[in-house]
């Protein structure tokens, strides 16, 4: 579309497509500026796709009708326009719209219309005249009636015919939204808009035209249409009534399910942190912490990763601060596989061979500390043979030397695999795990203690919006709850995080926890709307949705573009945000 | 060799006939695309048009097999009792193409659809007869039980007679290749008047196609 054309262009509109008076009232409220009545909104609100507006299952045009006279038309001031179907060779066109007239409505449109029918069906459609060449008739005929006449057209030719027969709107159908849910059909918006220039291409532009279907599904996909091609307006079908109705619909009765679940929560031990939750398991969790925590015992935590077995360390070690006012959390993992017992115990003058310095061990620092070595099985058997002779003298000698230094601490072990399957393989060897067994906390998957994740999520929110104090809607909740959770409690928090970023609502909804499940496209993400500085001050302050992109880019900036602690942030590895810094070109600064 | 007529009169309705009332008023050519003609609830004004009486309880009727809102078991049962004892899908899906039969095939108003539902017609004791267009669809037909077939020549458009003699032999080839696969299958030809029928019967007289006969289209006086 040329400058010239886009200064002269009218201020963006919208209508509404619906069935039932319910949604006709809403849709006026919310300012829609005209209505259509059609039978595809009357199957929606039937639970059926708008695509079955073609199928035989009720007289479209008598149906529309009652329908218009029982519900809509006495109810609403704005413009009504009767979806008349003109497949119905018994009915001639001047009777149809004398139907309408009869009825009531405003005007009329054609619909549902031959447009999006192709092959030889049409073709017969057109030589039977039942297709568009009756609809042209039709809108010629209610138009010279002076009712008002919005035609349905796909392509040139029919929007070129339409004019001709003196349609006072036009409406590119690009194509039914996906019927069931907000699924983008293959369609781009730049490719949208490119169909729609070409529909309308030569057509008086005075005439006002709007666009509906295909790939624009949400406000911002229409407003991004609407400044890309020459169309004024969108017609909003079931975007407008049945996605967010079956969005709410959902969430509500997912509410009437979890409410007792988060009544139970209310109940339990407020004094506890978000390692806790109100099941059995983690109940009796607590009771033994609040027993072995003060004394001196070791301590094995078995738990599938990202369950919270270092935070459990570390709380016991709160329990315990009296005696061991030290905390010393050794991530085994990040130990050198070839020095792990150079680097624990530290080495002597000349053990790498002459003249090389001496170096402290971690150990050594162990004195009245609590030991906690995350992921123990991953230390060779070298290292744990070192470590059992560690548990059992609290001596630290470094290699090659021969001084020793004696400490006094107390043992906390995690290990993710199963004991039994890693004493099979031997990477983990049977007299340490005596010596770490002392008592043994058993961290359960968070898919099988579903219940904590009301209170789990709430204390995640809490401590990530200090300031700013959030809370999460019942059908938020419901939405956690459905979900598998296999990364455990870090994938909860990292999944609370990002809906908090994503929502600037005080309240998060389960709509808010879409990411869990959608797959987002990549060709829409690129076709975010590209909206001036204003508008999007209006978008952010009415719609805050955040795209990928700009969900990474805000967590970089936050990290000052530190890859590490951005992708601890975000969830994801590092190796993915990489990837993704390129697909966006998130690059520093 | 059997002649069956699909007719919307239900009035006089006799066992050769195959019940269909939502085509009244269509000509044949429109009544092939009668799946996308709203004009009016063509299963509950099948109900509605069957005879009263109680006599012969031996009907054939055409039922649209993707009606999003029919409970199977219930509608056929009520068929049932109402003297059906034969069901075929017509108003039909069988001729959508392109992008539109893409986007009806999202509401599984499609083929495959209607044969699964004529499928589930005969788990509570019903014949089938299923209307075809080609031979992919006449596969998924037999894959799901169905043994009498009704073989549709494809949207009446105005052929030459070189293109028509073209069609009817991909027809009986195709026909054969079914038959090949279930060789218990019964083939009907489906002709759009009953003159259509009697100059294909004429001439393939010498050399036939294993056909077990004709349903030809009677639209309403």
């Amino acid at each position: 579309m040329n400058k010239s054309n886009l200064a002269k262009k009218a201020p963006f509109s919208f209508a509404a497509a619906v069935g039932a008076g319910m949604t006709a009232i809403a849709a006026e409220k919310g300012g829609a500026e005209f209505l259509l009545l059609l039978n595809a909104g009357r199957l929606r609100m039937r639970g059926a796709a708008s695509l079955g507006c073609y199928l035989p299952v009720e007289d479209a045009n008598s149906w529309i009708a009652r329908i218009g006279k029982t519900e809509v038309l006495n109810k609403c001031k704005i413009p009504v326009l009767m979806g008349c179907s003109v497949a119905n060779p018994n009915m001639s066109v001047e009777g149809i719209v004398e139907t309408a007239r009869m009825s009531g409505f405003s005007g009329v449109t054609n619909f549902p219309t031959a447009v999006l029918i192709d092959g030889k069906v049409r073709e017969i459609l057109e030589l039977q005249n039942i297709g568009f060449g009756k609809e042209c008739e039709m809108i010629k005929v209610a138009s010279q009636q002076g009712l008002q006449t919005l035609a349905y057209v796909s392509n040139n030719a029919e929007a070129s015919m339409m004019v001709t027969a003196g349609a006072d709107m036009l409406c590119i159908n690009i194509g039914f939204t996906h019927n069931s849910s907000i699924e983008a059909s293959d369609l781009t918006l730049d490719n949208t808009a490119k169909i729609i220039d070409r529909a309308l291409k030569n057509i008086p532009l005075e005439i006002p035209t709007y666009v509906e279907g295909g790939p624009i599904t949400t406000p911002e996909f229409a407003l991004s249409i609407y400044n890309k091609s020459r169309v004024q307006g969108y017609i909003a079908g079931s975007t407008i009534d049945r996605f967010p109705l079956e969005e709410t619909i959902v969430d509500v009765a997912k509410s009437y399910r979890i409410i007792s679940q988060i009544k139970t929560d209310n109940n339990s031990d407020r004094n506890s942190n978000f390692i806790y939750g109100s099941s059995k398991k983690m109940q009796e969790i607590q009771k033994l912490v609040k027993y072995f925590g003060e004394k001196d015992d070791p301590i094995l935590i078995v738990g599938p990763s990202g369950s919270g077995k270092s935070l459990l360390a570390e709380e016991i070690n709160r329990h315990a601060e009296n005696n061991y006012p030290k905390l010393i959390h050794i991530d085994c993992l990040g130990l050198s596989p070839n020095n792990s017992v150079e680097e624990l115990f530290g080495t002597a003058l000349g053990h790498y061979g002459t003249g090389t310095p001496s170096q402290a061990g971690i150990l050594e620092d162990a004195d009245q500390a609590t030991v906690i070595f995350d992921e123990i099985s991953t230390l060779n058997l070298e290292t744990q043979a070192k470590i059992v002779n560690f548990v059992d003298t609290g001596i630290v000698r470094r290699m090659g030397g021969d001084r020793q230094l004696k400490v006094r601490c107390r043992i906390i072990a995690t290990t993710n695999a199963p004991i039994d399957s890693l004493l099979e393989k031997k990477l983990l060897r049977e007299d340490l795990y005596y010596r770490l067994n002392t008592v043994q906390m058993y961290i359960p998957a968070l898919k099988e203690r579903v219940e904590d994740i009301p209170h789990l999520a709430k204390e995640i929110l809490n401590e990530t919006t200090k300031s700013n104090k959030k809370s999460i809607s019942n059908s938020g909740f419901g939405a956690l709850l459905d979900y598998d959770w296999t990364g455990n409690v870090r994938e909860l928090k990292n999944a609370i995080k990002r809906a908090n970023l994503l929502s600037s609502s005080n309240t998060l909804k389960s709509s808010d926890f879409n990411f869990l499940t959608e797959f987002i496209k990549p060709n829409r993400l690129k076709e975010i709307p590209q909206i001036s500085l204003s508008e999007q001050q209006r978008t952010v302050a009415s719609k805050p949705t955040m795209t990928e992109r700009e969900w990474i880019a805000d967590a970089l900036q936050r990290n000052r573009f530190k890859r590490g602690p951005t992708a601890d942030e975000l969830g994801i590895t590092t190796r993915t945000l990489y990837s993704k810094i390129k697909k966006y070109a998130l690059y520093s600064p | 060799m059997k002649i069956l007529t699909l007719t919307s009169n239900c009035e006089k309705a006799r066992s050769d006939q195959i019940l269909c009332p939502i085509l009244d008023g269509l000509n044949a050519a429109q009544a092939d695309c009668a799946a996308i003609i709203p004009s009016g609830n063509a299963n509950n004004l099948l109900v509605s048009k069957l005879p009263k009486h109680t006599g012969l309880l031996d009907y054939q009727a055409a039922i649209l097999c993707s009606d999003p809102f029919m409970n199977r078991e219930t509608f056929f049962t009520e068929l049932y009792s109402r003297g059906i004892r034969s069901v075929s899908n017509w108003p039909t899906t069988i001729f959508l193409e392109h992008n539109f039969k893409k986007a009806m095939n999202n509401i599984n108003a499609n083929p495959a659809t209607e044969f699964e539902c004529l499928a589930d017609a005969m788990k509570i004791g019903m014949k089938t007869k299923a209307f075809i267009l080609s031979l992919e669809q006449g596969k998924q037909a037999i894959s799901q039980g169905i043994r009498d077939l009704i073989v549709h020549p494809g949207l009446q458009i105005a052929l030459s007679e070189g293109v028509q003699n073209t069609l009817y032999e991909s027809l009986h080839f195709m026909i054969e290749t079914l038959l090949k696969i279930e060789p218990a299958l019964n083939v009907y030809i489906y002709q759009h008047t009953k003159h259509d029928m009697e100059t294909h019967h004429k001439r393939y007289t010498k050399n036939p196609p294993p056909i077990s006969g004709y349903v030809i289209y009677q639209e309403s006086e």
